[in-house]
């Protein structure tokens, strides 16, 4: 155990990746804790208050309150539940299918590593957002369909990284011999392939985070993400945009949140490359 | 002999390439049998298909046609179990020492994987493990390091305990010591052959490096272009090895010094180098290619492969006979069509070669073009152009009696002995070191030259007779003699490539024997002279010429023993030699090898280039005219 | 015959943040007749090429260097405002031509630029005879070609060819034939046996290949862990090695002669560079260790050859 949390030492490898472990602690913290951080979790989970709108940052409300009179520092917080939600929904369902196809091309080679890399190309010939929009707009708007709509614009990325590093590994010695020796190919693609393709598949999905959060956002932003009343950052940011000048803070705040968040996941991201990439290990 | 425990037959292996049909023949039908404890060395360089031969024998990779069997039975076409028992009789060692063991996986875990596999309980598993462990000389507390803690040999002997570990009969060692420091290889090539001895293993091993498969193997093949050029044993391949690429591996591992040698390049070994590179080391000038190069039709004769020679008692193939003569190119042009083509020692179509004496023949092209222009006359004595040579033999004798090589001269032309007068022209031609300090330069050497006699009467071949004429002829037109072969012979026949001319230190060319040119250049040169002088549909050199140099020398002049032996009836005329056989077949020669041969009666052209070891003798001659008639009556 | 290349007590040190890390280097002596070529002969990670790295005055910031490099009639070139010397009187050739060669430029332009700084006037005209020179017989096509464009030993050629541009007094050649086929390093070899000859210049050549130095060299030099253990005539060292790890060497040589699982295996590896080395390196790999052996070995002559071994020595 105790050589565990050393290897996590590189999350405090210097100040600005520590700031980043920091942050990131604070909002996973805050999406599991949100009841007992939020100072006024009713608010935080949509309870309007109309005697208390547009109050300005204060001591009473640290961050102000928004158009419905909740306290946005408890929006916010609420905000980092369906953040992490979907940033891991979507990252997981997309690294799993991404994976499961990408070893399979990868290790087999030939049509069916043709067919999973002309489809995966087919789906990468859209923008991602433009992708989910048009996804979006054939399943309606919600957050379970934006989940998929991102799922679905992700998932490629996964299979040809995947594919890539697969067919690296699978023309190394040690592949080779246990092929020739007659190991069966579920076992070579488990033990041998698999195994060696967590580390870019770790780095990736670290790096991909914080980028789902931004596209869940700007979904929600234009409206076709998480629908109100739920606490959505990019929600939040869209409601405020029309007071920025009288209400600054709606927006202001709920967007830093964004910004945070991303910020620290894509920092954390760089920080476990520099530690799994062997080759920069090494110096 | 033992019990055969792998049988490879007709192996080929055929990649498909992008811009061709055909594809890449990475292995061309190879069959061999190995024989129960005996390690079959392959050694090849890179591209020669070793590697995809050993995989395609042991079944990592798909044979485009032909087979293994192992222990008698076939590795395709069996169920998955019965594929993999017998796939347990295999071990594998590869050249990559950390690539050999999956990084993430412990050493432990590397050497059990073949053992679960075979379904081995994890007790059982525990004791074989330690117990190859011990074997490969690793300590157990290595068990549970992984790849990259370990050095090479570390890595490697835990390749080996997993190579053994379900007890194989036949293991593949593919370079299994060329990424190891020589320190490190000894142990591991000490180690092979102990588990060799111990387990009775059979070994097929493939390297690069001659010293490791010599030192490892009963048997030893030399693969070259996916075919074995020789098999053997051991000692016989290094002993008395019979192709020449073999013989070319023996040498460079032989640890034979590099030095470069002024004195010695014209015998091999060195030549095998030094001839297609003369420009390195001697001052040349170019002999410039046609602008309108003449094509050559492309029709290759597959049958020619497969005649057979008789000759000083032993039957050849083409291709064996080809190896035998030491050669480097050949180019057979048959009624203008371009039959056979073949490269050796690194040579390609691109590459030149020096012709030497070959050279002289195309002097003696040059002067017939010259006479005919009336630009020389041939019966005046050498002297009435050159009057710096008064006093010397040139004084009386004429242009005619040098291109007959019929001068009454002192001149000795003997290549072995350093104190000759040929000897002493390589020094002053700049090919070899000038020690004496005296005969600077080509023209202050043929001044020293004297008389031995009446000229005219007898032939006596003297290489200083077409450096005087090479001399002469640029005097009297006031050109370099490379501008005089480029104008009216290289350009005018479509030379495609450029050749070149050596140079002495005065920047007189070398006419005796020091152009340059492709194998294919010199077959148009050739050619030239099957078709009476034209190419292009010009008149190039004089028909009169050819007929009289196809008509030999006159009767009247005394031949001389060694010609007499090796063409009864044949002459030299005109820097040409002329066999007198059936087919009048004249050709141009040079030590150690050169040839450019004209069989009038079949319409065929021969250009061949070699690196004989010694500069000339009959039993090279007499298979250099055996092959060449061999190749004309097809 | 005069001195090109003298190298004194040469030691290497890297350093990081003030802390010495390790010595890859610890005492090399050697020198270089005008003219002969020294070999340098020795196994992964001895410092080999950091030597030339040394002597071409490319080591990185990190190391600290002692001891003088003296060029002909130069001095010491470690000191002063020397870097014109490196690059035309003392040029090098490398194990990957490719290394040495940008990408984005023909040969002719970087072949350019290099006659450029070394002031060569009648620049095409040089570089058509250098591409001859090294056996490139197109050389207008050879200047016209993007380096991928030529074949691998072209691409040597052409490096050599660089090289000599300068005609330096003094070429080093790094593992110039580690990358090839065992016949054409042979036909290399000879280029630059017979470029050497008709030249003139100095050679110090490096390589982990014994066979290799042996056919090159006039004098020998054998390296293990940043120390040269033993240097002489190439001839004498080869037929008579003194220093047991020379000895462990060329018995570590195989071939067809020697009896099968004989072969002199010196046991263990090379230290690595990160050893803190107290006295003789080898000692824990040698026959003859003995207790003297905890201390740095003196160099001592033997006949015509100078050997670093307590065993020797007494």
């Amino acid at each position: 155990m105790k050589t565990k949390l050393a290897g996590l030492s590189f999350l405090f490898k210097d100040t600005l990746t520590t700031i980043a472990t920091v942050m990131m602690s604070i909002f996973i913290g805050a999406a599991i804790f949100a009841p007992w951080l939020a100072p006024f979790p009713k608010e935080g989970a949509g309870e309007t208050n109309v005697d208390n709108i547009y109050i300005g940052p204060g001591w009473h409300h640290l961050l102000g309150t928004d158009e419905l009179g909740r306290d946005l520092l408890s929006r916010i917080i609420y905000g980092a539940r369906p953040a992490l939600l979907i940033a891991l929904a979507v990252v997981g369902f997309a690294a799993i299918i991404g994976t499961l196809l990408g070893l399979i091309a990868g290790y087999r080679g030939g049509w069916i590593d043709n067919i999973i890399m002309r489809v995966s190309e087919l789906f990468l010939s859209f923008p991602p957002l433009l992708l989910s929009l048009v996804a979006v707009t054939f399943l309606g708007p919600g957050l379970v369909n934006a989940l998929i709509a991102l799922i679905i614009s992700w998932w490629p990325w996964y299979a040809r990284l995947i594919r890539v590093e697969a067919s690296i590994v699978r023309s190394k010695p040690y592949v080779e011999i246990s092929a020739a020796m007659g190991v069966p190919d579920r076992i070579i693609i488990v033990r041998h392939i698999l195994r060696n393709v967590t580390t870019p598949l770790i780095v990736q999905i670290a790096a991909d985070l914080g980028t789902v959060i931004l596209a869940a956002g700007s979904l929600a932003f234009i409206g076709l993400g998480a629908q109100p009343p739920s606490a959505d950052w990019g929600l939040m940011v869209a409601q405020g945009r029309n007071l920025i000048f009288d209400q600054w803070w709606i927006s202001t705040f709920s967007g830093l949140a964004i910004f945070l968040a991303v910020l620290s996941f894509n920092i954390i991201g760089d920080a476990l490359r520099d530690h799994f990439d062997p080759r920069i290990a090494r110096q | 002999m033992s019990e055969v425990v792998m049988q490879i037959s007709q192996v080929t292996k055929v990649f498909p390439l992008r811009d061709s049909k055909v594809g890449f023949k990475a292995v061309d039908s190879i069959s061999i049998d190995l024989h129960k404890g005996e390690v079959l060395g392959v050694v090849g360089e890179s591209g020669s298909g070793k590697s995809t031969l050993a995989r395609c024998a042991f079944g990592i990779t798909e044979p485009t046609s032909g087979g293994t069997t192992i222990l008698g039975e076939s590795l395709v076409g069996k169920s998955r179990k019965a594929t993999r028992e017998l796939r347990a009789n295999l071990g594998f060692v590869f050249q990559d020492p950390a690539g050999s063991i999956n990084p993430r996986m412990s050493v432990y875990d590397a050497i059990a994987e073949p053992l679960m596999l075979a379904g081995m309980d994890s007790a059982s598993i525990d004791t074989r493990v330690n117990f190859l462990m011990d074997r490969v000389g690793l300590a157990s507390s290595q068990l549970s390091r992984k790849s990259h803690e370990l050095s090479g040999g570390q890595c490697q002997r835990v390749a080996i305990a997993r190579a053994l570990a379900t007890n194989p009969k036949i293991v593949l060692l593919d370079e299994p010591t060329s990424s190891l420091d020589l320190s490190v290889q000894a142990q591991i090539l000490n180690l092979l052959e102990e588990l060799r001895r111990d387990f009775d293993l059979t070994y097929f091993l493939i390297s690069h490096n001659l010293d490791v498969v010599s030192h490892l193997s009963d048997r030893v093949a030399v693969m070259k272009d996916g075919v074995f050029v020789e098999v053997g044993t051991t000692r016989q391949v290094i002993d008395t090895p019979k192709h020449p690429f073999t013989r070319e591996l023996i040498r460079v591992y032989s640890g034979a010094s590099c030095e470069f040698d002024l004195d010695t390049w014209q015998d091999g070994p060195l030549n095998r180098w030094a001839f297609q590179n003369v420009s390195t080391f001697l001052p040349t000038k170019v002999i410039a290619a046609s602008p309108e190069p003449l094509s050559l039709d492309i029709e290759l004769d597959a049958n020619l492969d497969a005649i057979t020679i008789d000759v000083a008692d032993s039957t050849y193939t083409l291709p064996e006979l080809l190896a035998d003569v030491d050669t480097d190119s050949i180019v057979v042009v048959r009624k203008g069509v371009l039959v056979y083509e073949k490269y050796f020692n690194g040579m390609t179509p691109d590459s030149v070669h020096l012709l030497q004496s070959v050279s002289k023949s195309i002097l003696g092209a040059l002067y017939a073009v010259m006479a005919e222009r009336g630009v020389i006359d041939i019966d005046k004595p050498i002297a009435f152009y050159l009057p710096e040579l008064v006093g010397s033999v040139y004084e009386a004798a004429t242009i005619a009696q040098a291109l007959d090589m019929t001068v009454a001269i002192n001149f000795s032309e003997d290549y072995s002995d350093p104190q000759s007068e040929m000897a002493r022209l390589d020094r002053a031609a700049g090919w070899r070191t000038n020690t004496t300090g005296h005969d600077l330069g080509l023209r202050s050497f043929l001044r020293t030259m004297t008389a031995s006699g009446e000229h005219g009467k007898a032939y006596q071949y003297c290489s200083a007779n077409t450096d005087v004429l090479a001399w002469l002829i640029s005097e009297v037109t006031q050109t370099p003699y490379q501008d005089l072969l480029t104008r009216y012979i290289w350009q005018p026949m479509g030379a495609h490539d450029d050749a070149s001319v050596i140079v002495d230190r005065e920047g007189l060319s070398v006419g005796n024997g020091g152009i340059s040119c492709t194998t294919r250049d010199l077959a148009r040169f050739g050619l030239l002279i099957v078709n009476g002088g034209r190419a292009n549909g010009e008149q190039v050199i004089p028909a009169a010429w050819v007929n009289a140099t196809f008509a030999g020398a006159s009767a009247d002049v005394e031949s001389a023993d060694y010609l007499q032996a090796l063409h009864p009836g044949g002459s030299y005329k005109n820097k040409w030699w002329i066999t007198a056989g059936a087919s009048r077949e004249i050709f141009g020669v040079g030590i150690y090898g050169q040839y450019v041969w004209v069989d009038p009666t079949s319409e065929t052209v021969i250009a061949k280039f070699s690196s004989l070891p010694i500069p000339v003798d009959g039993v090279h001659s007499r298979k250099h005219m055996a092959l060449f008639r061999a190749i004309c009556a097809q | 015959m005069s001195t090109v290349l003298k190298i004194s007590h040469l030691e290497v040190d890297f350093e990081i943040n003030g802390v010495i890390t390790n010595t890859p280097l610890r005492g090399i002596n050697l020198e270089i007749k005008a003219g002969k070529t020294l070999g340098i002969v020795g196994e992964t990670g001895c410092g080999k090429t950091l030597t030339a790295t040394a002597i071409m005055g490319l080591l990185p910031s990190s190391a600290i260097q002692r001891g003088e490099i003296e060029f002909g009639n130069h001095g010491d070139i470690t000191k002063a405002d020397m870097a014109d010397i490196r690059g035309s009187e003392i040029t090098m050739i490398f194990q990957n031509p490719q290394s040495a060669f940008n990408p984005i430029f023909s040969i002719g332009a970087q072949l350019t630029m290099v006659a450029q700084r070394r002031g060569i006037s009648d620049i095409p005209a040089t570089l058509t005879a250098r591409l001859e020179s090294v056996g490139l017989r197109d050389p207008k096509r050879v200047l016209e070609s993007y380096p991928h464009q030529l074949s691998g030993g072209m691409l040597q050629r052409a490096m050599i060819a660089m090289a000599l541009l300068s005609s330096p007094t003094l070429l080093i050649a790094d593992e110039p034939t580690t990358a090839l086929d065992a016949t054409i390093g042979d036909h290399v070899l000879t280029l630059i046996a017979a470029l050497q000859k008709r030249e003139g210049f100095a050679m110090l050549f490096i390589s982990h290949d014994v066979t290799a130095v042996a056919k090159t060299s006039d004098e020998i030099a054998v390296i293990y862990a940043g120390r040269v253990v033993e240097t002489g005539p190439t001839s004498e060292v080869m037929k008579s090695p003194q220093h047991p790890y020379t000895q462990g060497l060329l018995g570590a040589i195989p071939s067809a002669e020697k009896a099968r699982g004989t072969l002199v295996a010196i046991p263990g590896n090379v230290p690595s560079v990160l050893t803190n080395i107290k006295g003789c390196a080898f000692a824990d790999r040698c026959s003859l260790q003995m207790d003297k052996c905890a201390q740095e070995p003196p160099t001592v002559q033997i006949g015509k050859q100078s050997v670093a071994c307590w065993a020797v020595n007494s």
